[in-house]
């Protein structure tokens, strides 16, 4: 399954996509300009010298992508970890345990679910003074969760009624070690593929939340980019430099994310698969 | 579901039908002012409440307006004192309400001592004041308590911009709604009783969303007698959620009159208002007039936030013009060491230039390092201090490196806090985070939702500041300004850096001498060399001390469109001081605007007034 | 109007023992009913459907109203601000003849008590429900006081005015061109699916500015701001609605590229899998046409499209925040970004309960919806949860 997986052309263009965007993102800093540093004059565009131009502080844009890159993806990181990990541990324990308590976590995953986010996401982070990145990634995990856990738990109904479970069952293990041990390691797969999915949303959602402001305040990330460029009336004075390059990178991500997360879905669950 | 489609086409011709016998109520763009920037949208226009809508400036008048450093009349004729206790107002015989009836001098003293005190407004002279009387219909004598002789606070809200408000119609108001603040946010304007209608202003709303609000003119306005109508048919203020809709809308000749910050304005030229848009200062920088001081604001209470010298050498390390360029396009030019601005009245009179010349900082990090150096020394990558009082306030001072001599405490790291959101406050702060850190002070950023930006002043959390709320611009006085940012319980919305604090008489001693001198102050009449003594005496203080670094004067934002109406106020035409649509504390001298401007376009030419870049 | 006692029309006027009899039965039938009613699978489903969306709502609502008093920053101390320019506050100007700290505790005090902020946690909490339940959602501090549920109710109007059409056109449109595209040639298909992968994922206020930029401020072709010119005052004639319509189609279009394209997505995809499915092949074999294959395959493939709406209402409001702000359309959006930039927390809290209570509203009509079209829920073969 993982061998198909690695063959498939599409999985690996988009692979290609992302891996590049991230290597960017993770050796890129060391070889660009310092971000913060004021290097030139404000407001100049593309020049051989300033690949993407300065910002109006007079910082190199080219140095601020590539290092918003990396925090929007240690965000997305964050965010991702920890929606995987409430959500598995949720979704499997709901979706094994039959009864009053699988319902009722299976209840608070769809109130949490069926939440508008950015009304809660807003709220969350005006509460905070000072919001750093592990604090932006905690947030967006902790409101998407319920993604995680109702995927993993549609996949641990189906697994809980089959043989080895049982099997196991029988044999005296305990519930938990029968979660846990048994049933995982059949979805890791899948519990990758949620990963992704969610690393891509929150990326995304990590942008939304800068825009307005309300991202994270101490450092540069996409969002934050965004954030700026609206401020300085960016697309009205016509400073595309400051503007186009993170929408694109963030559009790029996501959509390339998610391709990878349909493929993958295509190749594990053969009848989706199309060609 | 097959809908039938005779049955369509009957509810198209009725949808379209029914909207096209309706007529388009059109207001025709010459008959209109624009204006922008003021904050709050319109809700109520009750003059008590909080948070009044723009209308409301309009609709009721002042006693007196203040124009540069003259009081003008409005629906007052003359103010005076009569003796050192007492001030006697006459109110013009012309001045009338809406619903016929004339404006009284009962009006005034019940607007006065009554309405604006309960609704917590104009407590300072409701302290001062002893009683007031009706001398005749049109003629009161306010007498102050003999404390306070020629008292400047009096005096400031008399002149200020109070508006009056009529006694036969608010007396019913409260005998109908009782308890203050369950009417004092409810519209008198909504159509609850439209007997109640009753205001003495040139304009009354007509049309208000949440996206505008327009006025439209009071043909039967009093001041016709006296000044004619404004030419002016419709008064309009639009709300912009960005700034960037507000500066396309200003770009294509849609605002008239704008209040919002516009990047490099010079570049407008291009653009098809640009040949009619102009500044205060005529288009050439700073093209603003000033208006707040922008300050760092140092915590008192820690030490050694508290001492001069590291004011001194801070002061010294900015470089003004560049952090000037960068986060305001070259708009702001450097406070004067004794913050208010040369530009206000008080500030051309009283300003000793003396001690400007010899306190005033400048960009100079060698000089900044050389008066660390005489406090302090390097060790180990961080400035420390020689030596250190062994208590302040109260808390013990560490001694952070026990085995040199001397009590040393370290500069910094410090932070800085700054309201999120407030982009050139923010970018001025990356910038000193740059500049300080050239003189080996390390000092971070931090961007706080304003909310808990203002908590934290509010309760002394923090290190160092920046602030641009305390006044100091076109506008101030020695005394108001310098009691609002200097005396008074720290923090609440005063005395924001804690210089003097109550509970520490003595520390530093310096504090106590200002605040003693300004109740001086208080009580000396202007115009005398004792006036100029005591001003320049605290201007020494202050300039010595430097509780808090004034860095820039905000810029003032007011520019103009003359596309539709011309006749604005500015450098060379200097009628009036420079006003932006949301300089609500002077009500009358915006009303003054009004009903000054012509109707008409008027190009400004290109030749003997170019657009001078400010970099 | 007190309700008619259902009990007095099941009294039976017994003449005859027989009459008795069957009026007896008539009860028993009567109640019967009832049971059945409720025994119904669909009745059921709806029960227990509205009961979670019910609990959903009280749970929003209490988070509503412990929020702001977790925020750091009282919001009284926001009205004691001085006026300053560009903020909200006391109008009467920053100087010291606002007075000593003193009367600023006595003022706070005042406000404090107006507002209930002095009364205990749960009081604080009953007078909430209160409060609600008249309607009140408190005064608003950015619009001068006013009450907060009438602008929230305008602007409600607003976006619900900009959803609904872009949620019900994207759907239309999003499925036929997803179902469209997987039947139709190899390059064509993926070239479709990538694009609207790509549109759909696209952050969509980068897009919006995009669009504002190129469509109203250089081509000159839209407005790029607000709901209608300033010159036309609101009314109900034609140019004024016409006005309105140019206004309106620039948010629209920003919001309905963006949607379509996830509807395509899953269109696409479920198209495929249908179009393998046994019956289908089944079909071919027999000889039916394409175009009737088609028919059946989509009918088909839209079911689980249904449950999508839920998804894309939830985000559809999130994006509307963003594409509001930036064409100034005056909707929910709009009005929570100006809350949160003057700090007014009961606009902000108003604006969220409403949004909370239409996206679970939404939900539940959606949901209602899918049970109609279902059969399997109709009659209580599949259990949802």
């Amino acid at each position: 399954m993982w061998r198909r997986l690695v063959r498939d052309g599409q999985f690996l263009m988009a692979l290609g996509v992302v891996g590049l965007i991230v290597g960017v993102g993770v050796l890129g800093p060391r070889f660009v300009r310092n971000p913060h540093a004021f290097v030139w004059l404000p407001n100049q565009p593309p020049s051989r010298q300033f690949l993407l131009g300065t910002d109006p502080f007079g910082r190199d844009v080219l140095a601020r992508l590539v290092v918003g890159i990396r925090t929007s993806l240690l965000v997305g990181v964050y965010a991702g970890l920890i929606g995987v990990a409430l959500g598995v541990t949720v979704g499997l324990v709901s979706g094994y345990m039959k009864g009053v308590a699988g319902e009722t976590l299976n209840l608070l995953t769809n109130v949490v679910m069926v939440f508008p986010v950015l009304p809660v996401l807003i709220i969350l982070a005006a509460i905070f003074e000072r919001r750093s990145l592990v604090l932006v990634g905690t947030i967006i995990g902790v409101v998407s969760w319920p993604w995680a856990a109702r995927c993993i738990r549609a996949q641990v109904l189906s697994l809980r009624e089959r043989e080895f479970v049982r099997l196991a069952k029988i044999s005296g293990d305990r519930h938990v070690k029968i979660a846990f041990l048994e049933i995982m390691p059949y979805m890791l797969a899948y519990i990758v593929m949620v990963f992704v999915l969610m690393l891509g949303g929150a990326i995304g959602a990590e942008a939304g939340i800068s825009m307005i402001g309300l991202g994270p305040t101490d450092a540069v990330s996409l969002g934050n980019l965004l954030f700026w460029a609206m401020v300085h009336e960016a697309t009205r004075v016509g400073h595309w430099w400051t503007f186009l390059p993170p929408g694109l990178v963030l559009t790029l991500l996501t959509v390339f994310s998610l391709i990878m997360h349909k493929r993958m879905d295509q190749i594990f669950n053969p009848r989706l698969r199309t060609w | 579901m097959k809908v039938s489609w005779h049955v369509t086409v009957c509810l198209l011709v009725l949808g379209l039908g029914i909207p096209a016998m309706a007529q388009p109520v059109v207001i025709p763009r010459d008959e209109i002012v624009w204006a922008g920037g003021y904050w709050t949208l319109p809700g109520n226009w009750n003059p008590l409440g909080w948070g009044t809508a723009w209308g409301t400036f309009f609709m009721y008048e002042p006693l007196f307006a203040w124009v540069h450093d003259k009081v003008v009349g409005i629906i007052g004729e003359s103010i005076a004192w009569v003796d050192p206790w007492t001030i006697e107002i006459k109110i013009r015989d012309a001045a009338r309400w809406s619903d016929g009836k004339p404006i009284t001098a009962e009006d005034v003293i019940y607007t006065f001592d009554y309405l604006y005190p309960r609704h917590w407004k104009n407590l300072g002279y409701d302290a001062r004041r002893e009683r007031s009387e009706a001398l005749s219909e049109k003629v009161l004598r306010i007498y102050l308590k003999k404390e306070f002789p020629y008292s400047r606070v009096v005096w400031g809200a008399l002149t200020g911009g109070t508006l009056i408000l009529p006694k036969h119609i608010w007396t019913e108001i409260e005998a109908v709604h009782g308890f203050p603040y369950e009417w004092v946010y409810n519209n008198d304007w909504r159509p609850i009783k439209p007997e109640w209608r009753v205001a003495s202003g040139m304009y009354f709303p007509t049309a208000a969303t949440p996206e505008y609000e327009i006025l439209m003119r009071n043909e039967e306005w009093w001041g016709k007698a006296v000044w004619g109508l404004p030419q002016p048919k419709y008064l309009g203020h639009r709300f912009f959620a960005t700034n960037y809709a507000a500066n396309v809308a200003f770009e294509r000749g849609d605002l008239d009159w704008s209040g919002f910050y516009y990047p490099r304005i010079w570049e407008i030229a291009t653009k098809p208002a640009g040949p009619f848009v102009n500044t205060w200062t005529m288009r050439k920088p700073p093209y603003f007039a000033h208006s707040s001081v922008v300050e760092i604001v140092f915590n008192h209470n820690i030490y050694p936030l508290n001492e001069p010298w590291l004011h001194h050498a801070i002061a010294y390390a900015l470089n003004y013009r560049d952090i000037s360029i960068v986060s305001v396009s070259g708009y702001v030019e450097q406070a004067l060491v004794t913050r208010i601005s040369p530009q206000s009245a008080e500030g051309a009179k009283l300003t000793d230039w003396d001690i400007v010349k010899s306190h005033q900082p400048y960009y100079d990090p060698e000089k900044a390092i050389a008066i660390l150096e005489e406090y302090c020394f390097r060790h180990g990558g961080f400035w420390y201090t020689k030596d250190a009082p062994a208590v302040w306030r109260g808390t013990p001072v560490e001694d952070m490196l026990p085995d040199v001599p001397g009590r040393n405490v370290r500069l910094g790291p410090w932070t800085m806090i700054v309201p999120y959101g407030w982009t050139d406050s923010m970018m001025q702060t990356v910038l000193f985070q740059r500049d300080i850190g050239e003189i080996g002070i390390k000092v971070e950023p931090v961007f706080l939702e304003f909310g808990t930006y203002t908590a934290k002043f509010m309760a002394m959390d923090f290190q160092l500041m920046h602030f641009c709320m305390g006044g100091g611009g076109y506008d101030a006085t020695f005394h108001g300004n310098y009691s609002w940012n200097y005396t008074g319980t720290p923090g609440q919305w005063t005395n924001f850096s804690g210089w003097y604090h109550p509970d520490f008489p003595g520390e530093p001693p310096s504090a106590q001498e200002f605040v003693a001198l300004l109740d001086q102050l208080d009580i000396t009449a202007e115009g005398t060399p004792e006036e100029k003594v005591l001003v320049s005496k605290l201007q020494e203080i202050l300039a010595k001390e430097m509780p808090t670094l004034p860095v820039f004067y905000n810029a003032y934002w007011y520019s103009f469109s003359q596309m539709y109406w011309h006749n604005w106020p500015t450098l060379e035409n200097p009628y009036l001081q420079p006003l932006a649509p949301w300089a609500v504390a002077n009500p009358g001298a915006m009303q003054i605007l009004v009903r000054s401007l012509k109707k008409g376009a008027q190009p400004i030419p290109a030749d003997e007034y170019p657009w001078v870049p400010a970099f | 109007m007190s309700p008619t006692p259902f009990w007095l029309f099941l009294r039976p006027e017994a003449k005859t023992v027989n009459d008795a009899a069957a009026e007896k039965v008539k009860v028993r039938g009567v109640l019967h009913g009832g049971v059945a009613f409720f025994a119904h699978p669909f009745v059921r489903f709806l029960v227990s459907r509205g009961t979670f969306y019910l609990l959903a709502i009280v749970a929003g609502f209490t988070m509503t109203f412990f929020i702001p008093r977790l925020m750091p920053g009282n919001p009284v101390d926001m009205m004691l601000r001085p006026a300053q320019p560009g903020l909200p506050g006391l109008a009467g100007g920053a100087s010291p003849a606002v007075g000593r700290a003193a009367d600023f505790a006595r003022i706070r005090a005042a406000l404090e008590e107006f507002f209930g902020l002095d009364k205990p946690l749960h009081q604080q909490y009953l007078v909430f429900w209160q409060r609600l339940f008249r309607g009140d959602l408190g005064p608003s501090f950015a619009f001068s006081m006013q009450p907060v549920a009438e602008i929230v109710g305008r602007a409600l109007l607003f976006t619900l005015v900009l959803v609904v059409p872009v949620l019900l056109l994207s759907f239309y449109l999003g499925n036929y061109i997803g179902a469209s595209a997987a039947i139709s040639q190899r390059g064509v298909s993926s070239l479709v699916y990538y694009g609207s992968l790509f549109f759909a994922q696209m952050p969509f206020y980068w897009f919006a500015m995009i669009l504002s930029f190129l469509l109203a401020l250089k081509a000159g072709l839209f407005p790029f701001y607000g709901w209608h010119s300033p010159e036309l005052l609101p009314n109900w004639s034609l140019s004024f609605l016409m006005n309105v319509a140019w206004h309106y189609a620039l948010p629209f279009l920003a919001l309905l590229i963006g949607s379509i394209g996830t509807w395509t997505v899953g269109m696409w995809s479920m198209m495929l899998y249908e179009m393998r499915s046994d019956y289908i092949l089944y079909c071919q074999q027999l000889g039916f046409r394409k175009r009737t294959l088609k028919k059946y395959a989509k009918r088909n493939a839209m079911l689980p499209q249904y449950t999508g709406f839920n998804l894309v209402l939830s985000g559809l409001i999130g994006q509307t925040v963003i594409t509001e702000v930036v064409f100034g359309w005056p909707g929910l959006g709009s009005l929570g970004y100006r809350a949160i930039l003057s700090r007014d927390y009961p606009l902000l809290m108003g604006t969220f309960l409403v949004t909370v209570v239409v996206v679970l509203l939404g939900n539940f009509l959606m949901d209602i919806l899918y049970g109609l079209i279902d059969p399997r829920i109709r009659t209580g073969y599949v259990e949802r949860g």
